[in-house]
Formats: C-alpha cells, structure tokens, sequence
C-alpha cells in the first residue's frame, strides 16, 4: 500500500485536473449555448430558403444554373469538418472513422481532401493523404468574415470546372448529448424530382382543404429568382452546416468533460477513504504501543 | 386584418411583426402588400421596405437586396443585410 505522503499527492493532483475539467465542461455550456442560438437561427432561413426552392421547381421543370450542373469527369472533394482542439471524447473519432471508410469505398474515383479543424488534417496528412486546402484556425468560432470566404473559395472551384462535386463530413446536431456524423453533397445543388412532386402534392393538398390557390407569381420570372436563390441557399448551406459541426463539437467536449469530472470525483472518493485508513492504522498502532508500553512499565 | 412580416438574414431571424400593409423594394419596382395577397415569390433590390403595425404606425428598414415571399398572409423576406431606418431623421434631413 502507498504511503500517507504518495496518496496525499496524488489526491491533490486529481484535485487540480477535476478542477481544470469541471472549468472547461463550464465553458463548453456557454459556448455550446451560443452556437446553439446561432445554429437554430441558421436552421430557420435554411428552412425558408429550401421551401422557396421547392416551389419555384415546382412552378417551372426547365431551370437551369451553374450550381446545379453535374459532371461526369474530375475528382470529388470531401470537406471534412473536425474540431481544432482535442478534449472532446469521441467526436474527432468518429467522423475520422465515417470518413475513412467512405474513402475506401470511393477508393476508385479521386477524392481531394478539404479539412475544416487541425484534427482531421494531422490525421490523414500523417497517414499520407494528401490535403487539398486546410483551414484550421477557426477554433470553434462561427465568424462570417473567416467561414464565407471558405465557401466562396470551394464554389469558385467547382464553377471553374476542377471539382466535379462537393460533399460534407460533418457532424449534424440533434441534441446536447446526440450527434451524428454525416455526409451530405453540397455541389452540385441536387434536388430529386421525386421529392418534388411530392412536396408540391402535400402543399397542394394542404391548399385544397383551406382552397387558396396553387399558382405563383414569380417577379421578374422563375429563372431569374432561380438564380438569385441558388448561391443564397449554397451560402446558407455551408454557414448551417458548419455551425452543425460546431455546435456539436461544443456539445461532445461539454459531455467528455461532465464524464472527466465526474469520474476524477469518484477517484478522489476512493484515494480519500484510503487515505483515512492508512491514518486509522497508524493511529491505532501508535495507540496499540503506547497502551502495551504502559502495561509493561506497571509490571 | 393582419399578416405576418418576417425579415430574415443569413445570421437568422432579424425581426417578425404583425402588419397590415407592407411596402418592399422589388426588382421591377416597389410594390405594396395587403392581406390575401396572391402567392409571390420576388427579388428585392436595395431599397426601403416600409409597414404599418396594427396600431397604425409606420415602421421603416434599409434593406440589401433579397428575396421575397408572399404566402398565405404570411410575407418572409430574406436579404443579405439590414439597417434600422429612423423615419424622423432623414425626414427633416430631407425637407430642409
């Protein structure tokens, strides 16, 4: 068994760390907080924006935009969205791991890797994946002057013609505790026909039971708002999605930090009832002695 | 008689109030909004939009240019960025 010294040391440290835990699980919930407001904002004018791009689909079959062209040739690219620091249970290791077996299933067609967040980019980049572009200075931190410029530097190239298609590995935010790692594609906007029709046949009969009309008026036409709608719902895509990963990545460090804590606190309960013990017992032995030298001085 | 008048900018929701006239900055020129509108999807220039409350006051905002929606008494504007207008100020600016 240790001696009173070592275990006295060793409660002190625990101490020191649950304290340092307890503080960043402190700051994760603010920060989680405020992500969070923001994500939720962000949700909404996704929401408006892909229900207008519904109608106007629905309103008119032959719109055509840039954005939305598919080609058959040129490498991919997969953006994968990590955080930059660590800390943050499992969360970097699950969309590493989502991202590498997507890989392996695309082993095939080239795949150019884009990394959001140090830790998906030391990652790869140590295991000889070649990084396209990284961006590893956000921290966390949803700023609109740092994150546009990511999305309009992606969109620049696949309207150039080097990327074929975009896709998203983030995180997707569902509650506090929950997240999952996802993928999406981003460029070429994709919207099924299918999904379409139906989305206009729900619309419509949501009208026929209030009876309001089905027909649109598009100012000046439906090509012209096409145009206008599509980098808008792009934008607002990439902002929603990063700050998915954000939030999430606030969420997974606040949760890993609650467990850090919760755990230092159950250690510090065994080491302090040792530490009673080994006093107990040095106690009584000390007490044993005197009582036995007493006895033996009365003789 | 109201609708609903939501601005939104890609940071979020910049303001929601109920109106009963509404006047925006389209593309082909401003047009005015009153309850059971036709259902209009538009894009908005710079300009002004102006609404009057239920109380009968006017309210004004700056808008970058946008989108428009008008459905079911519910009118949505999402626009790059807003500016509060304050009505009496430029007025007297203007009138000297």
């Amino acid at each position: 068994m240790a001696s009173l010294r070592q275990l006295r040391q060793r409660i002190k440290s625990v101490q020191n760390s649950s304290q340092i835990m307890r503080a960043m699980q402190l700051v994760s919930a603010s920060k989680l907080k405020r992500t969070q407001v923001k994500l939720l904002r962000s949700r909404e004018v996704m929401q408006f924006l892909d229900d207008l791009l519904q109608r106007v689909l629905a309103a008119s079959a032959d719109l055509s935009h840039p954005l939305c062209v598919s080609r058959k040739e040129g490498p991919c690219a997969l953006v994968l969205f990590t955080s930059d620091a660590g800390l943050s249970g499992s969360y970097n290791t699950r969309l590493i791991q989502l991202a590498e077996a997507h890989l392996r299933r695309d082993s095939l067609s080239p795949t150019q890797l884009y990394f959001i967040g140090k830790k998906g980019y030391r990652y790869f980049t140590k295991r000889g994946f070649a990084a396209t572009q990284a961006y590893t200075d956000l921290a966390g931190r949803f700023e609109p002057k740092k994150t546009l410029p990511i999305a309009q530097d992606l969109m620049d190239r696949f309207l150039s013609g080097k990327l074929a298609a975009i896709e998203f590995l983030y995180c997707r935010f569902v509650s506090a505790a929950v997240y999952h790692p996802t993928i999406v594609s981003w460029l070429p906007i994709q919207f099924s026909r299918q999904h379409v029709a139906d989305s206009t046949q729900k619309i419509s009969n949501q009208r026929s039971t209030i009876s309001e009309p089905t027909e649109y008026i598009f100012e000046p036409s439906p090509q012209a708002i096409f145009e206008d709608l599509l980098p808008r719902w792009a934008m607002a895509k990439f902002q929603c999605i990063l700050l998915e990963a954000f939030t999430s990545e606030h969420s997974a460090r606040m949760i890993a930090m609650k467990n850090a804590t919760e755990n230092a606190q159950e250690i510090l309960k065994t080491l302090t009832m040792q530490r009673n013990k080994i006093r107990q017992a040095s106690i009584t032995k000390e007490l044993s002695e005197i009582v036995g030298t007493a006895e033996a001085l009365k003789e | 008689m109201t609708m609903t008048l939501r601005v939104l900018t890609p940071e979020g929701l910049y303001m929601k109030e109920e109106a009963t006239a509404i006047r925006a900055p389209g593309t082909l020129g401003y047009l005015g909004v009153l309850r059971n509108h036709a259902p209009l999807v538009t894009t908005i220039q710079p300009g002004k939009l102006t609404w009057k409350t239920t109380t009968g006051e006017s309210h004004g905002l700056l808008l970058e240019s946008g989108l428009m929606e008008v459905m079911r008494n519910q009118v949505t504007l999402l626009v790059d960025r807003v500016r509060p207008f304050d009505s009496s100020k430029t007025r007297s600016g203007a009138t000297p």
